[in-house]
């Protein structure tokens, strides 16, 4: 499992990092997504789809 | 157009003190697009389901521009106020919505907000020492609903809050439904100027100003990506996001805590993160206070839900309905705020116009709730609930007062 974010789409709402902190941060510059760790364990799966679902811009999905 | 003869109904619907108008659940139950006849004869798609209003929302082809053809106005006085030659970027599609918003963000990330609880605990403390001083019965509507937010916004802005009569008028008038006729246009412009002359003001020097402003002016002015109008229009919309939603929104949230003893008991006794973070959460969804926040018009033809939606009709993804769906949230006229939510409330919207100071309003929130059961353990309401004035003229749900004593 892969973590892809669309840093084009982001509009810096931070619910990924809401979600799983470990998994997401912002870019304390302009405030958008940044991936910590980009391919999690299986046993975060979930917590990378409530942040997919969470994403109020469809900017972050999951290559397998 | 006359009275019409067909079965469509009125919108918007009346909203009740607590929880979302009935028509709502009638409505979901019916199908997932209903349409509903709007003050001036026209007639514009309903959204009552939580993955349908998500969807809406996330849909770039409709458009949050209240200057489009077709664009859904909930009132005359909401009507009258679109021709605005800078907009607030809310009202903005992208690119010119996303280059805007860029400006801000990094100003509202959780882990910067985050560095402001130390200063938002002192004004709440600050706050409460003033509420027990006066002594009941206090109206906590102005002393600390609004206060609050009125002070944590004016100072990361970097506004004397000496002036926050100046804004408080203003904001009411900006976001009524029924004020006299361009009033709300006036009380903008009123706060641009204001906001302009404050530009100047810091830009002579404005390495000295460790605020927003003062950062806006180096980052974005300076180099020439916007003018003092731009930015003027930037801080106002900050000011207004700060005053009216968190306020109404703390207000909302202690009469829930009055209203629900248990939830009260339970917010005295166990102050940990978790548990306030899950009270807020819930009084959030349960509240859903800024409920036309996703009014669009479509900018053309969009197949969904079964239906046609045809270049220029107004859609209205409710998020009030949505955060009510039994579909997503059991008992979801309960306020349970033990509540473990298996879908992410739409109370800040959702799409590319989600809240930007949500890290903020959550913030707040949780320091109030944090520290108000606490210190005023034995608060309760100082009149009967049907006493309590609801705001109804106003595109904000909320409480005019809120008197309690303790």
């Amino acid at each position: 499992m892969k973590i892809i974010a669309d840093r084009s789409k982001c509009v810096g709402a931070g619910q990924c990092v809401m979600v799983a902190r470990r998994l997401f941060g912002q870019s304390p510059d302009d405030g958008l997504v940044v991936i910590n760790v980009e391919s999690p364990d299986e046993s975060e799966r979930g917590l990378v789809e409530l942040a997919i679902r969470s994403c109020p811009s469809l900017a972050l999905k999951v290559d397998e | 157009m006359g009275p019409s003869s067909d079965d469509i109904p009125a919108f918007p619907f009346v909203r009740p003190d607590l929880g979302p108008p009935p028509e709502f659940s009638d409505l979901r139950k019916r199908g997932r697009l209903q349409r509903v006849r709007l003050w001036d004869g026209s007639v514009a798609w309903l959204a009552t389901h939580y993955d349908d209003v998500r969807a809406l929302l996330a849909d770039n082809r409709f458009s949050a521009d209240p200057r489009r053809h077709g664009y859904p106005q909930i009132s005359p006085t909401r009507a009258r106020e679109k021709r605005q030659e800078l907009p607030f970027f809310v009202m903005m599609d992208p690119p010119d919505h996303t280059r805007y918003r860029r400006m801000l963000t990094r100003e509202f990330t959780l882990d910067r907000i985050e560095g402001l609880r130390p200063m938002v605990e002192t004004v709440v403390n600050q706050l409460i020492d003033d509420v027990l001083q006066r002594g009941p019965p206090v109206d906590l509507a102005p002393h600390l609903c609004l206060a609050l937010p009125t002070m944590v916004i004016m100072n990361m802005l970097g506004v004397p809050y000496e002036d926050h009569d100046f804004f408080q008028g203003r904001a009411g008038r900006l976001l009524s439904t029924d004020g006299p006729p361009g009033d709300a246009t006036r009380a903008g412009d009123e706060m641009r100027e204001y906001m302009i002359g404050l530009l100047r003001l810091k830009a002579q020097n404005p390495h000295a100003y460790d605020d927003l402003m003062g950062r806006i002016i180096v980052d974005q002015i300076q180099p020439g990506n916007i003018g003092y109008d731009e930015a003027a229009m930037l801080m106002v919309i900050l000011m207004l996001a700060g005053h009216e939603t968190t306020a109404n929104m703390v207000g909302l949230g202690v009469l829930s805590m009055l209203l629900n003893p248990e939830a009260f008991a339970t917010l005295r006794a166990d102050t940990s993160p978790e548990t306030v973070r899950a009270a807020v959460e819930e009084m959030l969804r349960f509240h859903s206070i800024v409920h036309f926040t996703g009014t669009r018009v479509a900018m053309e033809d969009v197949e969904f839900a079964g239906e046609r939606i045809r270049a220029g009709e107004g859609v209205l993804p409710q998020i009030l309905a949505a955060n009510h769906d039994p579909a997503h949230f059991t008992d979801p006229q309960k306020l349970d705020i033990a509540r473990t939510l298996m879908s992410p409330h739409v109370a800040f919207g959702f799409g590319v116009h989600q809240c930007l100071g949500q890290p903020l309003a959550r913030m707040e929130l949780s320091v109030v709730f944090n520290t108000l059961p606490r210190r005023l353990p034995t608060l309760r309401l100082a009149v009967p609930l049907e006493e309590l004035p609801f705001k109804r003229d106003i595109i904000v749900h909320g409480l005019r007062s809120l008197p309690v004593a303790w």
